[in-house]
């Protein structure tokens, strides 16, 4: 009866699988997706930062998102309702820098990160998610440690490009790059 | 602010302070529960594509390539015996996967031999992969000839990504021993890492005969990274590797006893190196060279071939408004050397030089920015075996939003001649009359390409709990191998008096396949992913006029499973504990007279501080042991039900 057999398999790895839905762990510890938690942190270093104030074209503050894209709708979702210097946050999917990002976020993908950061003008927050993102002239990378989001800051590529970030940014930070 | 409802699962309900709240210090904090890179990374793309992480490959206990493939969808993976798998995109599961071609940080690690991927000898340390990118389906526009039902690209990280040390040993019942470390370092400028595993394996349980499969592997290899500058970057790789593997095979001779099994060890090595420079022009568009040489000697038990392999190409990929152009071109020049060990396998001429020169372009065209993308392209190729060819396609994918994604594609892909098909002769003993008939494979160059007309939709949905893929398909193959039987004849020499019936290689057959994968991936609550899907393959051969193939037809449509069920289960437990599951049930394999089977890998980890991961992985545990595949002249070989223990160590 290798039928019944089977069927008796694939119920025994349902129960396997059904046994941690009634099993689950008692946590008191904040948790989140990396989508929403990076999304989170996106917003909030725009707290911390100063733009260069003659670079400020355009009604909205874009946030563009280059490379492979790692937020789905997490950042969508968290920027609705969000103000940057006084201007409605929008989020452009991008395949390279364009005119009117204010922050460029570069995404983990194969391609390397200083394709997308070539011919990124003065004024332009970088962030990326790779450790070697500072090592290509990023400003700020978010990396993952002990199941947690970081994040490392290159200070030097900052002053270069006029972006001034806050000491209190710099105090949260891993490392930072000076 | 719905941000609280619309994350029910990602967050838990004790916490009404939505995320981007949080101050800094508090947010680095906040404990990760699923990285959601695959889904999204994948998320546009105009074709059926899976992607394996990191963090995939680690939890599941996969000690080879093939392993690792078992969990996608829409892929046919059969385990032979210790060291030898069959491999089939949608259809055409076989020993070398013929139709499949597989690419390592772009080098073709396809054969033009027997015309496939030698599974066993493709390696490299698993945990310095950044992804493997599964493509079901044609992709001949870009990759070229043999991307025929799929392509399987291994990208390995960047050596700026692994600095540090990792050595990972352990041990069990098949995989008795292994070994892998890896050593990297380096600055802002320049960048490497080498590494170095052995594995060594047991048999697995034949039936009849004595167990004869173990296997014994070694690697070593190098990677280093330079960016001298902001808009260059150079990489240099290699790797060098042997492998002592277990081999039954049935020798067949024109003389007394005409056929006789043997047992015996098969030695295979290769050595490889590659060079790729990137550089970002000021216009904004970005360059590619990348060069590579690729030796490899194997000596199976009845034969040895010798090839070097130099392959030269170039990309460039240039944004032009809504365009997105990309075009590049390649030489690849690959002599090998035939060394014939068996009287009755032979190939002709010993000495031959396969060369192939092509040229591809492709255009991304955003219809509707943001929204609609059509993408347009063909390769145009010509190879020293038959000559030119050109692989267009049309794809297209509509994402209204984030949520959704519909896409659909046209193509045309080709398989080309391989040695096998030019100039080839594999006599095998029919019947043990006097005299003693044989019937002869004769590849004598009157094979020409294999053709597809591939037709493709699917639809991607991204939603709060996670997300759902489903890809259809129907491709319509035209001048498939055929074998055509020729009168039988008599030969004198070489003695002693024997007769041949001729089987030709030709393109004889037509097929059509039809079917589809359903993929979902569902965050349950935080700590526990399940992964689910579905595959269902559908294929009806037949004979094009003219063809007087008589096995051919049922070997198409009896030598792949039909369906195809996997389920696996991530789950963090308390106190640093993962437990992993996954359960894949086979449809029977009626040409290979293998049964339907279900069965279940295991995996238990738990991180011990101070970099150290100890791991427990249990494989194929329903059955003492299951049959797979054929292929073996003594029987369907049992894969066992085995364990082992991991320790990893990393700084």
């Amino acid at each position: 009866m290798p039928r019944i057999r089977t069927l008796g398999r694939i119920g025994i790895a349902l129960l396997i699988l059904g046994l941690f839905a009634r099993g689950q762990s008692v946590r008191s510890i904040r948790q989140g997706t990396e989508a929403e938690i990076k999304a989170a942190f996106l917003i909030n270093f725009a707290k911390f930062v100063e733009w260069p104030s003659e670079t400020s074209p355009g009604n909205d503050f874009t946030i563009c998102v280059a490379g492979a894209d790692p937020f789905g709708q997490a950042l969508d979702r968290a920027v609705e309702n969000e103000a940057i210097e006084n201007k409605p946050v929008k989020v452009r999917y991008v395949p390279r820098w364009q005119n009117d990002c204010r922050i460029l976020f570069v995404g983990a993908s194969d391609l390397d990160n200083s394709q997308f950061l070539a011919g990124v003008p003065p004024g332009v927050l970088t962030v990326g998610e790779q450790p070697s993102f500072l090592l290509d002239g990023g400003m700020i990378a978010l990396v993952m440690e002990d199941q947690r989001v970081r994040f490392e800051v290159n200070l030097r590529a900052a002053n270069r490009s006029s972006v001034h970030i806050s000491s209190k940014l710099l105090d949260v930070a891993r490392r930072v790059q000076k | 602010m719905l941000l609280t409802t619309h994350s029910a699962v990602g967050q838990s309900s004790d916490s009404p302070v939505p995320l981007k709240q949080l101050s800094l210090e508090e947010l680095s904090q906040v404990q990760v529960t699923a990285t959601r890179k695959e889904p999204t990374t994948a998320f546009r793309t105009p074709a059926a594509i899976n992607v394996i992480t990191t963090d995939a490959i680690r939890r599941s206990g996969a000690s080879t390539f093939p392993e690792l493939l078992r969990m996608i969808p829409g892929l046919e993976v059969a385990q032979m015996d210790s060291s030898k798998w069959a491999i089939g995109s949608r259809g055409f599961q076989g020993r070398l996967s013929r139709s499949m071609l597989v690419l390592i940080d772009g080098r073709s690690v396809y054969s033009p031999l027997f015309r496939g991927t030698y599974w066993e000898a493709q390696d490299t340390l698993l945990e310095d992969i950044d992804r493997i990118e599964v493509i079901r389906g044609p992709g001949g526009t870009i990759w070229g000839s043999n991307a025929v039902n799929g392509v399987i690209n291994i990208v390995t990280k960047s050596s700026r990504q692994t600095h540090g040390m990792l050595v990972s040993a352990g041990g069990g019942n098949v995989n008795q021993g292994f070994l892998n470390w890896r050593y990297g370092g380096g600055n802002e400028v320049f960048s490497y890492r080498v590494y170095g595993k052995g594995s060594t394996y047991g048999p697995q349980n034949t039936p009849k005969g004595p167990d004869y499969d173990d296997w014994r592997m070694g690697q070593i290899g190098f990677r280093t990274d330079w960016k001298p500058n902001t808009r260059d970057s150079i990489t240099i790789q290699g790797d060098s590797y042997g492998n002592e593997a277990g081999q039954e095979l049935a020798i067949n001779s024109y003389a007394a006893p005409y056929r006789t099994v043997v047992d015996a060890n098969g030695f295979f090595s290769g050595q490889n190196i590659m060079a790729a420079w990137q550089r970002a022009l000021k216009s904004g568009s970005d360059l590619q060279f990348r060069a590579y040489y690729d030796r490899t000697d194997r000596q199976d038990l009845n034969y040895r071939e010798v090839r070097n392999t130099f392959d030269l190409d170039f990309i460039e990929h240039t944004p032009m408004g809504r365009h997105e152009l990309s075009w590049g071109g390649g030489v690849r020049i690959s002599p090998a050397e035939y060394f014939q060990t068996v009287q009755t396998v032979d190939f002709l001429p010993h000495l031959d030089n396969y060369k192939i020169v092509s040229g591809f372009v492709q255009d991304d065209i955003s219809l509707i920015p943001n929204k609609v993308v059509l993408t347009v392209g063909s390769k145009f190729e010509w190879n020293s075996y038959s000559g030119f060819n050109y692989q267009p396609s049309a794809r297209i994918a509509w994402t209204p939003n984030d949520k959704h994604t519909i896409w659909g594609a046209v193509t045309r892909a080709i398989r080309t001649p391989s040695r096998i098909e030019q100039g080839f002769q594999f006599t095998a003993l029919l019947q043990r009359t006097n005299p003693p008939r044989f019937v002869r494979l004769v590849g004598d160059g009157g094979f020409t390409n294999e053709q597809l007309i591939g037709y493709e939709m699917g639809y991607r949905n991204s939603n709060k709990l996670g997300f759902v893929s489903l890809a259809l398909f129907n491709n319509r193959y035209s001048d498939l191998l055929s074998v055509e039987g020729r009168p039988e004849v008599t030969e004198t020499s070489p003695g002693p008096v024997h007769t041949v019936l001729p089987l030709l290689l030709r393109n004889g057959i037509q097929a059509s396949s039809s079917g589809g994968e359903i993929t979902n991936l569902v965050d349950l609550r935080p700590g526990w992913r399940v992964r689910s899907s579905y595959s269902l393959l559908l294929l009806d051969a037949k004979r094009q006029a003219g063809s007087i193939d008589a096995s051919t037809v049922g070997q198409l449509e009896g030598d792949t499973p039909a369906h195809k069920v996997v389920l696996q289960s991530f789950f963090d437990l308390p106190k640093r504990f993962e437990f992993d599951v996954a359960f894949r049930y086979i449809s029977s394999i009626p040409n290979q007279k293998v049964p339907q089977y279900a069965t279940a890998d295991v995996r238990i980890g738990r991180t011990l501080g101070h970099g150290l991961e100890l791991s427990l992985v249990g494989k194929n545990l329903f059955q003492p042991s299951h049959v797979e595949y054929g292929g073996i002249p003594n029987g369907l070989v049992g894969i066992k039900r085995s364990a082992f223990l991991k320790l990893t160590w990393s700084r």
